[in-house]
């Protein structure tokens, strides 16, 4: 190869690799690691007739161990007199119940139930007593975005993070992403504060103001990032992380380039 | 340099001009010397350079925000194009940034840039650091540029600091609180100390343009003026070299400054500026309408600062929950690791020229370099260190870390905190080993 | 030492085309501005433009310039030592200058009584801490009210919530911000000079951490725990808020509230101890 080709190609290496330097905080893997989301099926909103098993049979196979046969509560679980269809409809449709065991963290996990039982579940178990019923949680362009990030700020930013990104909140917990959470299941955990989340009811965050917080997050995950790629929405962290691989895999490679040792041009003198 | 000797028998423009300058200034003697000078070509020996091409950019991007901005905490009620924050008040600060961001064309980008440029500087001037370190350059007699060096880094943080604290956002105002309680914690003058630097009790409405003061105008005539020392040094010194070839204690074998330092250098600027420009343009840096206005009782999580910021904040997060009051006076726990730990590294960093020679008994002149693995017990110390303040950065974001790992923050603090420890130790015993592998190789290959 | 033209070669029209490339770039940079702009092209533009001439100006140096490689000879650094004898002497020239010791003496003095006068403006910078920092806004008698000013009532808190208060008059003081936490009645186990400062199950602490001072606005409900974003501070609401876990080492302090008749709550006095991180004579 003449000293022009290996020129020309020392400096398309550079090329290739700056775009590949772009791919990687754009696309590619840093993109990825981000804090885990669950799958989920989306809520449906208020209930509808649906024609499908009773609630008392797959009630009875899959939760009562734990829950009792009236849902009074047994050692391994506790009551679910107090649910309401918003607890219910959102332990089913985040796969957090049924659990495989009565001692293991709850977690996120893919929802155990198609649509048909999970309302058939709801509309069983919400029958045992009183508790919140599943909000309404209304996403449209008519949605207050200022109200809704000042209520998220104010509430939910401490443990979610104000990009919506969610963070570790000790003991074992993790407050979750929310970009990917539909509308009705964030006003359900507002509602019902599930795992170590506290509750809030209407008095605290109105109906309105769970509506608007839902569309927030809406907003946040579509139109929030004018600036490029979000890293992660974690801050400064996968910044710094991509500013070191922006020195080290651009920069250095740079200086070496720049600095190669040539044949033609570098006879002494 | 200009052929005289053309055909035509006469003077070209540049011959003209530079005897109109000369006869006025007698400039041409020194820069005939300055361009023929000779520099050694290795690619280590750009890292420095990379370094200020990014202080360049940061100027240059800087002025341009400083048209902008305006440093004044008076509250306002935003009524911009960012429909989120209608209605919510912010201080003029936050506002001129709002606008900046979303008002001004290139506006975004340019603000993107700085921020980008401000977190890349710092880490060519650690690459930069570490080379000159490991291969010995602050030996004798380039122990003044060394302290100059050291200047500039701590003004590099003092600078980033200020900057990213400018656009009074709620993660930035967390770490102002941080920083005004760790001054509070020294015994004494902490809260009087603090009190003067803010003007009273956290948060007042003088810090912010105190911080634009600190940021526009004092650090950056006392960093241009440290470079200018900086580089001036170097060129009396004449620049350090690797040993082979025709190189000696007593040369420098490299090539002339013209034409051939000069456009490799500004084509390094070029590109170092457009990598910065690429990453400015596609990757999202420092999103202030995500976080939204400094209120002082609310917080978002994860909460850091930037990245250089990062030691301190992993100190701190794995500080022991000591406070104990001696005769009355209170040791906040913030103390130890916000003042007295930072004091250590930096103080031992500043001073390493003088102690490396005191320990080594080695005072003579040096302009040859050493290979890592030739001064072990520097390499064992250095890779320590360094270790640890990689450790310490990284008990920064334990929270990000410990959800990226599925792990348990606090199992991820308590393993840290041993780590922080361990870890210095074991890079030390391993670096010092393989130099001391890589040096007896190296003697025997020669004999 | 200069080339003979011997006709332009590839490497030649490389640089020249990349060179060209800048140029589009920066009108593409002009028409994108002129457009209404947009942050990622606009990037991407900008390092084409910067990012070619600097490949050009590389390739250009590195193979259409000769640049030999030369050797220069080191000076020594230091100057003539009969130079720096005379540097000695000309300071030396006002003859006994270091000899006049009641002048120096003086003049010393003189310059700091200057000094000092001259660093007085400094202090202007910021008041003495005084008393400010071992109190807050807190008064026996006023009401616990929510940012907005509305005063919080006992029942808009559901068990095992918490809400963020501020002293009625001050909603939205920095110094004065306070959880106040509603937990089961049964649980707290309180100091019992300070049982009483938690009616019915709701309990106030300072919101500001003991540690570096970051509102400690994470809650895990379900353990009681109140956790600070910051550096992990972690303090348990049912024994008096606590640190169990991170650099913290004093607890929250406690506020003593009462509950009225109509459900507000009112304060009972300010905090027993400063509130936020430690300093040096906290405990005078």
């Amino acid at each position: 190869m003449s000293i022009v080709d290996r020129r020309a190609a020392g400096g398309l290496t550079v090329v290739a690799l700056l775009g590949a330097l772009c791919w990687v905080v754009t696309w590619g893997p840093l993109r990825a690691a981000q804090l885990p989301s669950g799958e989920t099926i989306a809520a449906a909103g208020p209930l509808d007739q649906v024609v499908g098993p009773p609630g008392k049979a797959l009630y009875d196979s899959s939760c009562a161990a734990c829950h009792g046969p009236q849902g009074e509560g047994t050692p391994n679980g506790p009551a679910l007199t107090e649910s309401g269809a918003a607890s219910v409809d959102f332990m089913l449709r985040t796969g957090r119940m049924p659990q495989p065991a009565p001692d293991q963290p709850v977690r996120r996990d893919r929802p155990a139930f198609d649509e048909a039982d999970i309302q058939a579940l709801v509309a069983y178990v919400s029958s045992f007593g009183n508790g919140p019923p599943i909000p309404a949680a209304q996403v449209n362009d008519s949605s207050d975005l200022a109200a809704g990030r000042a209520a998220y700020v104010a509430t939910c930013a401490a443990c979610h993070g104000a990009a919506g990104s969610g963070d570790a909140v000790g003991g074992g917990a993790i407050a979750p992403p929310l970009l990917d959470t539909p509308p009705t299941q964030v006003g359900e955990a507002i509602r019902i504060g599930p795992g170590a989340m506290p509750a809030f009811d209407d008095r605290q965050i109105s109906d309105q103001d769970l509506s608007s917080i839902a569309a927030y997050l809406a907003f946040l995950r579509q139109k929030a990032a004018p600036g490029g790629q979000t890293v992660g929405g974690v801050g400064p962290v996968a910044e710094g992380y991509v500013a070191w691989l922006v020195y080290l895999v651009g920069l250095l490679l740079v200086t070496r380039w720049i600095e190669r040792r040539r044949q033609r041009s570098d006879q002494p003198g | 340099m200009t052929d005289r000797s053309r055909s035509d028998g006469g003077a070209t423009e540049l011959d003209r001009l530079i005897g109109w300058l000369d006869e006025r200034t007698g400039f041409a003697e020194v820069t005939r010397g300055a361009l023929r000078k000779v520099f050694p070509d290795h690619w280590s020996f750009l890292l420095g350079e990379v370094a200020l091409f990014c202080y360049v950019v940061l100027v240059a991007t800087g002025v341009f925000l400083t048209f902008f901005f305006a440093a004044d905490s008076r509250p306002v009620t935003y009524d911009g194009p960012y429909v989120p924050l209608h209605g919510a008040q912010v201080s003029a600060a936050f506002d001129s940034v709002m606008r900046l961001s979303f008002e001004v064309r290139a506006g975004l980008l340019m603000r993107q840039i700085h921020h980008w440029a401000a977190v890349v500087f710092v880490a060519a001037i650690v690459i930069h650091v570490c080379r000159i370190f490991f291969t010995g350059a602050f030996r004798r007699p380039r122990e003044i540029n060394w302290l100059v060096g050291f200047g500039i880094l701590v003004l590099a943080l003092a600078a980033g600091f200020t900057g990213y604290s400018l656009p009074d956002d709620l993660l930035s105002g967390t770490g102002l609180r941080i920083f005004y309680s760790v001054a509070e914690s020294i015994p004494f003058i902490g809260p009087w100390f603090a009190y003067l630097f803010f003007g009273g009790e956290f948060p007042t409405v003088e810090l912010l343009g105190r911080l634009y003061v600190f940021h526009i105008m004092l650090i950056p005539a006392l960093m241009i003026g440290g470079i200018t020392v900086h580089l001036a040094i170097l060129w009396i010194q004449k620049h350090t070299q690797y040993a082979g070839g025709r190189a000696r204690e007593t040369n420098v074998v490299g090539r002339h400054f013209w034409p051939g330092q000069v456009f490799r250098s500004t084509g390094l600027f070029l590109l170092t500026a457009a990598i910065i420009a690429v990453v400015g343009g596609l990757v999202q840096i420092n999103p202030v309408w995500v976080y939204g206005p400094f209120v002082p009782f609310a917080v978002s999580s994860p909460a850091q600062p930037d990245w250089y910021i990062g030691w301190l904040e992993g100190a701190l997060r794995l500080g022991p929950n000591w406070e104990p009051t001696i005769l009355g006076v209170t040791i906040p726990s913030l103390f130890l690791p916000g003042i007295v730990v930072p004091t250590v590294l930096f103080g031992g960093f500043a001073l390493w020229p003088f102690i490396e020679a005191r320990l080594s008994g080695d005072h003579r002149e040096h302009h040859i370099l050493q290979w890592p693995w030739q001064a072990p017990v520097r390499l064992a110390i250095g890779s320590a260190v360094l270790t640890l303040f990689v450790m310490l950065t990284i008990a920064g974001g334990n929270d990000v870390l410990a959800v990226f790992l599925h792990v348990g923050v606090e199992e991820l603090t308590q393993t840290l905190r041993i780590l922080a420890f361990v870890a210095p130790l074991v890079v030390a015993a391993i670096a010092y080993r393989l130099a001391i592998e890589r040096r007896r190789r190296d003697a025997e290959d020669e004999q | 030492m200069s080339r003979p033209p011997v006709g332009r070669s590839r490497v030649e029209w490389l640089v020249a085309g990349l060179f060209g490339v800048t140029a589009l770039a920066g009108v593409g940079l002009l028409l994108v501005y002129v457009l209404g702009g947009q942050t990622q092209v606009e990037g991407v533009l900008l390092a084409i433009a910067l990012g070619s001439l600097g490949v050009g100006i590389v390739l250009w140096a590195q193979d259409l310039m000769v640049t030999p490689v030369v050797v220069e000879e080191r000076h020594p650094y230091g100057s003539d030592p009969v130079i720096a004898a005379d540097l000695d002497a000309t300071l030396d020239e006002e003859a006994g200058f270091t000899r006049r010791r009641l002048l120096v003496g003086m003049l010393l003095t003189a310059l700091a009584g200057l000094a000092a006068a001259l660093a007085i403006p400094v202090l202007s910078l910021g008041p003495a801490p005084g008393r400010e920092l071992f109190t807050t806004a807190w008064r026996p008698g006023k009401r616990l009210v929510g940012a907005d000013g509305t005063p919080i009532r006992a029942t808009d808190i559901p068990i095992d919530s918490l809400v963020t208060v501020f002293p009625e008059g001050d909603p939205g003081s920095a110094d004065s911000q306070t959880l106040l936490i509603r937990v089961p009645p049964g649980l707290l186990r309180l100091d019992p000079s300070r049982a009483s400062w938690a009616p019915e199950g709701y309990v106030a602490y300072s919101k500001i951490c003991t540690h570096a001072g970051c509102p400690v606005g994470l809650y895990r409900a379900s353990e009681r725990k109140l956790i600070c974003p910051c550096h992990q501070s972690t303090f348990d609401v049912l024994t008096g808020a606590m640190p169990v876990f991170g650099p913290a080492a004093r607890a929250l302090p406690q506020l003593p509230i009462r509950l009225q008749p109509d459900g507000t709550f009112v304060a009972d006095g300010d905090f027993p101890e400063p509130v936020g991180p430690s300093f040096w004579n906290e405990t005078s």
